[in-house]
């Protein structure tokens, strides 16, 4: 527990602090916090995962100078979220599960519940960071910062959270 | 009543869901809200002292960035002090140009990607810096200042698509604006210079002291690309802008001293 609020504080701060500043090769942000947002513990109908989310968001935008956009941005991720983890995992196994991570719904699983999530994300901080719905740029910004996200989420995972695991199992 | 109770606590998640969705709404659309000038940006008392500190690291590793755009900035201050020796123009104009006072300050944050920028700076009220005050560095137009606490400021960048610079094509002397569309950092927008005026690519693009912000002659651009639009009275420009949004750390905030005595003298005027 203590291991993953640590993570968290650090995801934050790296995302104010660092990646928000930088955009790698003109298309690609990198952000750690829909990580959090699709990780995050499922509940049946929780006012605590919105608020939460709408919270996160608002500190992003305060550092941001970006009122308005990460907070909707991130109760929109959180509402969809806990619909779509239902139709991809179903009910009963999504209120067992910890945390929705690759170790515990699996590559394909994990895939098939995280990319769209990404790809609403990303198109809607494009929409709203940029005001313009549909352009060439746009779209490629929009998919290769979700390729590249995902990878990072990937990677996060078995780098951190398997540790987390282990020591749960003890 | 009973009803009422019964619907709430029903569908309580997706009201809460709304309510929450309708409060960030509010704050995106809404720029002028109260509390933005006061909490909700980067001039607040702590996400400005939590930048304040990042930027005194940052800007250690920057030093000889530093050295070499002040040598630049010696270089031009010296060349415009050799010419304004043999002009008489130029004696002119620096001497208009004291009705202006600057004061220096650090940038502590700085967006470039969003289309509306925003940069923070380490002065506020207490240095007398006002809402709507110039902001300018060694090489050029930086922006405008929109929020003002007591230690920091945020400023309206010249990457931000709602913000106009009153300009001046240098060599015509034609009046005309500048704008950034959102696309490249570096290119700007100039507007509404009509087709019968001849300029050519390379031709200087500086502040008019119109809208009483900037003083007249700071630097904007010089003339990229020239397109002719045949349904517009007017060119279509795009500027190279001189001002390196990338490495900004020093700005300087214009503070127009005859500023109140010009507004008033224009109201009347309007009014009558």
């Amino acid at each position: 527990m203590r291991n993953n609020i640590f993570l968290f504080i650090l995801l934050v701060f790296l995302q104010i602090f660092v990646l928000n500043k930088i955009l790698f090769f003109d298309y690609i942000i990198i952000s750690p916090i829909i990580m959090f947002l699709i990780l995050f513990k499922y509940n049946k109908d929780s006012k605590k995962s919105l608020l939460i989310g709408f919270l996160l968001g608002l500190l992003i935008d305060v550092f941001n100078n970006s009122l308005g956009t990460y907070s909707i941005i991130c109760v929109i991720i959180m509402y969809f979220r806990n619909l779509w983890v239902l139709k991809v995992v179903g009910e009963e196994r999504a209120d067992e599960l910890k945390l929705l991570s690759v170790q515990e719904l699996g590559s394909f699983q994990f895939f098939y519940y995280s990319f769209p999530i990404l790809f609403l994300f990303y198109s809607l901080l494009s929409f709203l960071e940029s005001e313009i719905i549909i352009s060439a740029e746009n779209i490629l910004f929009i998919i290769l910062s979700c390729f590249t996200n995902y990878i990072i989420m990937l990677t996060f995972q078995y780098l951190f959270l398997k540790f987390n695991f282990k020591n749960e199992w003890r | 009543m009973r009803n009422l109770i019964k619907f709430i606590s029903l569908y309580n998640y997706s009201i809460t869901f709304l309510i929450l969705l309708f409060v960030s709404g509010y704050f995106l659309i809404n720029e002028n809200f109260i509390l933005k000038t006061k909490y909700f940006n980067s001039s607040n008392y702590l996400s400005g002292s939590v930048f304040y500190y990042q930027s005194s690291i940052v800007n250690y590793f920057k030093l000889d960035e530093k050295n070499i755009n002040l040598e630049k900035e010696n270089q031009r201050l010296n060349e415009k002090i050799i010419r304004s020796y043999s002009s008489v123009k130029e004696d002119i104009d620096s001497s208009l140009n004291l009705d202006y006072n600057y004061i220096k300050a650090q940038v502590i944050n700085n967006s470039l990607r969003k289309s509306k920028n925003y940069i923070t700076i380490n002065k506020g009220s207490k240095d007398e810096i006002k809402v709507g005050m110039g902001v300018i560095s060694s090489s050029g137009i930086v922006g405008k200042v929109k929020y003002v606490s007591q230690n920091f400021a945020t400023i309206i960048s010249t990457l931000n698509t709602s913000f106009y610079i009153s300009s001046i094509v240098k060599k015509t002397n034609t009046l005309s604006s500048v704008n950034w569309n959102g696309d490249n950092p570096k290119t700007l927008k100039l507007l509404y210079v009509p087709k019968h005026i001849d300029i050519r690519e390379g031709d200087e693009i500086i502040s008019s002291s119109f809208d009483s912000i900037f003083p007249q002659g700071i630097s904007i651009g010089k003339i990229k690309e020239i397109r002719k639009d045949v349904n517009s009275n007017f060119y279509d420009i795009d500027i190279l802008s001189t001002q390196d949004f990338y490495n900004l750390s020093t700005v300087y905030i214009v503070k127009y001293l005859l500023v109140d005595e010009k507004v008033e003298l224009e109201k009347i005027t309007d009014e009558k």
